[in-house]
């Protein structure tokens, strides 16, 4: 026996140990254990169980928590989020903040000028949001599950990793995008002295652009390692800070 | 409308009461004028002591089209809005009437409508086409989106008797016509729709009740609340069915050991029997083809949801013995409208879902475009229109 074998042997009997000593605790939840079929004898299946669908505490039948198969929402989680987010006469006639739906950003960031359908090492745009259907919150039908209305953090961060591969075809393609065209002339990203311009900022972010939105934009470039990554990451900043909430 | 009714008299009431007391100081104005009355709502009467609330954080919002281009195009056409559309709400003499020509061209946009059928696919949870022999699940959504965006009254989607199964022509950005052919002996909207049946089939037909229940009323089982609730067994009961009007066997929904099952019970069972004939593939059968989970299932029976003697029902005291009569209890329910309007909100506001996440809209919000829903005859493109130049939609 090694001295691997040994170490490994001894964190195995620690383990044990500790589980044993455990035993007797008292349970932190008041439903510990995750939930499992009823299974009263275990040689038959469920439908031939005896007394299977009788009522009792652990042997109810099976209630979906809801149409879906997603995890249900904890009540007290929810009434402890109203009651942060204020009187419900209030609260509702403010604008929250929903996730942007995945065909809305397919068909905002090819409006801008990005090839959904392109590939490459590393993923490009398009490829990270084909296959980051489930961290973006996409519906499983099949599930009985409606598209996400919310950001997850994995969700929130694919959007920027989305953005930031996004940016360079955005900066080439921009101008040539009837988006943001007046009179059929589109305006370049960067001009001349690569300061930010304002009606491609406008373009970017949906909304007229303010002078902080350009100096935001203009300070990125300038602080970036080189002008060219500060460029990827000034547009993929204004998206992702722009478009974060529909 | 009933409750309409009722809000309207307690309008008129509260109008005639503030008139009457004009003069008089207010209750709750945290003056104490009355001696040592905390300025606390107390159980009796919560309201009269609560403070004037004179400013609140709705009153910090500025007016703002330009934001409400961007939303609305992103919700409405699911795309930005364009730099041409952008510099013409923001340079325009009146903002407000260049943001709403914008909208009205959005409502109008191919792009609306199939934004319109990814509302209602999410909202009822169901999608895809018709292969191996299992029916289409985008006809419901789509029949919704038509409805939306034809400008019909949203009852149809719950009485129309016939054409309930578009498809929608992705080219050609039209609906094209279709029956469901499922083979129910009265067509009532979505509620003989195929792809309902075949994606909500479940034990005893509880899983499609759900889903009329939680897509069209907005709430969770129990559906009924008894004015008076009783004790059964030593605990509470309270739906206003006679306790003793549900089957007790092969299960016992009756049963009150571990939960009340009767009172959500009471209602599914009245409803479920109108849905039991549909099989797992969504066609309707001559007899009931859902099961029973009993030891070894078996075919469902009148039996096993009701007592003898009852019959099916939308709500208690509101028989209706098919699905055309379901259709038409369900269509003309102020729940139900208010809970379409209630979703429309929600998605302009960006709320959560109003099932698994209690997003709910209180009435003081809601009726303003409650009376343009029935101003407009159940249309619910006026309606999203109603809520998109709302002054709150436009404020920020």
């Amino acid at each position: 026996m090694n001295t691997t074998q040994i170490v490994l042997l001894a964190l195995v009997s620690a383990s044990g140990l500790t589980l044993l000593a455990c035993e007797d605790s008292r349970p932190s939840s008041v439903n510990p254990k995750p939930h499992s079929a009823y299974q009263e004898d275990p040689t038959k299946d469920d439908a031939a169980q005896p007394g299977a669908f009788a009522g009792g505490q652990d042997n109810t039948f099976d209630h979906m928590a809801g149409l879906g198969n997603e995890a249900p929402k904890d009540a007290f989680e929810i009434l402890k989020q109203r009651e942060e987010e204020g009187p419900a006469e209030i609260r509702t006639r403010l604008h929250s903040c929903q996730k942007i739906q995945v065909t809305t950003l397919r068909s905002m960031l090819t409006a801008l000028g990005v090839d959904i359908d392109a590939t490459g090492d590393p993923p490009t745009a398009g490829e990270l949001i084909k296959g980051g259907g489930q961290a973006l919150g996409a519906a499983n039908y099949d599930a009985r599950v409606g598209e996400s209305i919310v950001w997850t953090s994995a969700g929130a961060a694919k959007l920027f990793d989305i953005m930031v591969q996004a940016a360079p075809e955005i900066i080439a393609n921009l101008p040539n995008m009837p988006q943001c065209q007046i009179d059929g002339v589109g305006p370049q990203v960067f001009d001349a002295e690569n300061h930010c311009v304002e009606d491609a900022v406008s373009c970017l972010i949906g909304r007229p652009a303010t002078a902080d939105h350009v100096a935001i934009c203009d300070s990125v470039v300038a602080h970036a390692s080189d002008i060219e990554t500060g460029k990827k990451i000034a547009v993929a900043t204004l998206l992702s800070a722009a478009h974060s909430c529909e | 409308m009933r409750r309409y009714s009722m809000l309207l008299g307690l309008a008129v009431g509260a109008v005639l009461a503030a008139s009457a007391c004009d003069s008089a100081p207010g209750p709750g104005s945290g003056s104490n004028d009355d001696g040592d009355r905390p300025d606390v709502p107390t159980p009796e009467n919560p309201e009269a002591t609560r403070p004037k609330v004179t400013h609140t954080v709705l009153d910090e919002r500025l007016k703002d089209y330009n934001e409400a281009l961007r939303t609305a195009s992103i919700k409405l056409v699911r795309t930005l809005p364009t730099l041409a559309q952008i510099k013409k709400v923001q340079k325009a003499a009146d903002p407000r009437r260049a943001y709403e020509e914008e909208l009205d061209d959005m409502l109008e946009d191919p792009r609306f409508t199939e934004r319109m059928i990814k509302f209602w696919k999410d909202a009822m949870r169901m999608s895809g086409g018709a292969e191996g022999g299992n029916p289409s699940r985008n006809t419901a959504p789509n029949l919704a989106a038509r409805i939306t965006v034809e400008g019909r009254p949203f009852s149809d989607l719950f009485t129309s008797p016939s054409n309930n199964c578009p498809e929608y022509d992705g080219t050609n950005k039209v609906f094209t016509d279709g029956e469901c052919g499922g083979g129910a002996p009265v067509e009532a909207g979505v509620l003989t729709n195929p792809g309902v049946h075949y994606q909500f089939y479940g034990s005893m037909a509880f899983r499609r009740v759900r889903w009329l229940q939680e897509v069209f009323v907005c709430t969770k089982f129990p559906a009924e609340y008894s004015d008076k609730p009783e004790v059964k067994n030593g605990v509470d009961y309270v739906s206003p069915w006679p306790f003793e009007s549900i089957a007790t066997a092969p299960i016992d929904f009756q049963d009150t050991k571990s939960v009340v099952c009767a009172n959500c019970h009471t209602t599914l069972n009245h409803l479920a029997p109108l849905f039991g004939n549909f099989d797992e593939k969504g066609q309707w059968q001559n007899g009931i083809s859902v099961m029973t989970p009993t030891l070894v299932p078996e075919t469902t029976a009148l039996s096993h949801w009701l007592q003898p003697g009852e019959t099916t029902s939308w709500r208690f005291g509101e028989p209706v013995a098919d699905l055309g009569q379901l259709g038409e209890a369900v269509a003309s329910d102020p729940d139900v409208n208010e809970c379409v309007v209630a979703r429309l909100y929600n998605l302009a506001m960006s709320k959560e879902d109003i099932v698994n996440d209690l997003a709910t809209v209180p009435y003081e919000v809601l009726d303003e475009y409650m009376i343009t829903y029935y101003q407009n005859g159940m249309n619910l493109k006026a309606t999203l229109r109603a809520i998109f130049t709302s002054a709150d939609f436009v404020r920020y």
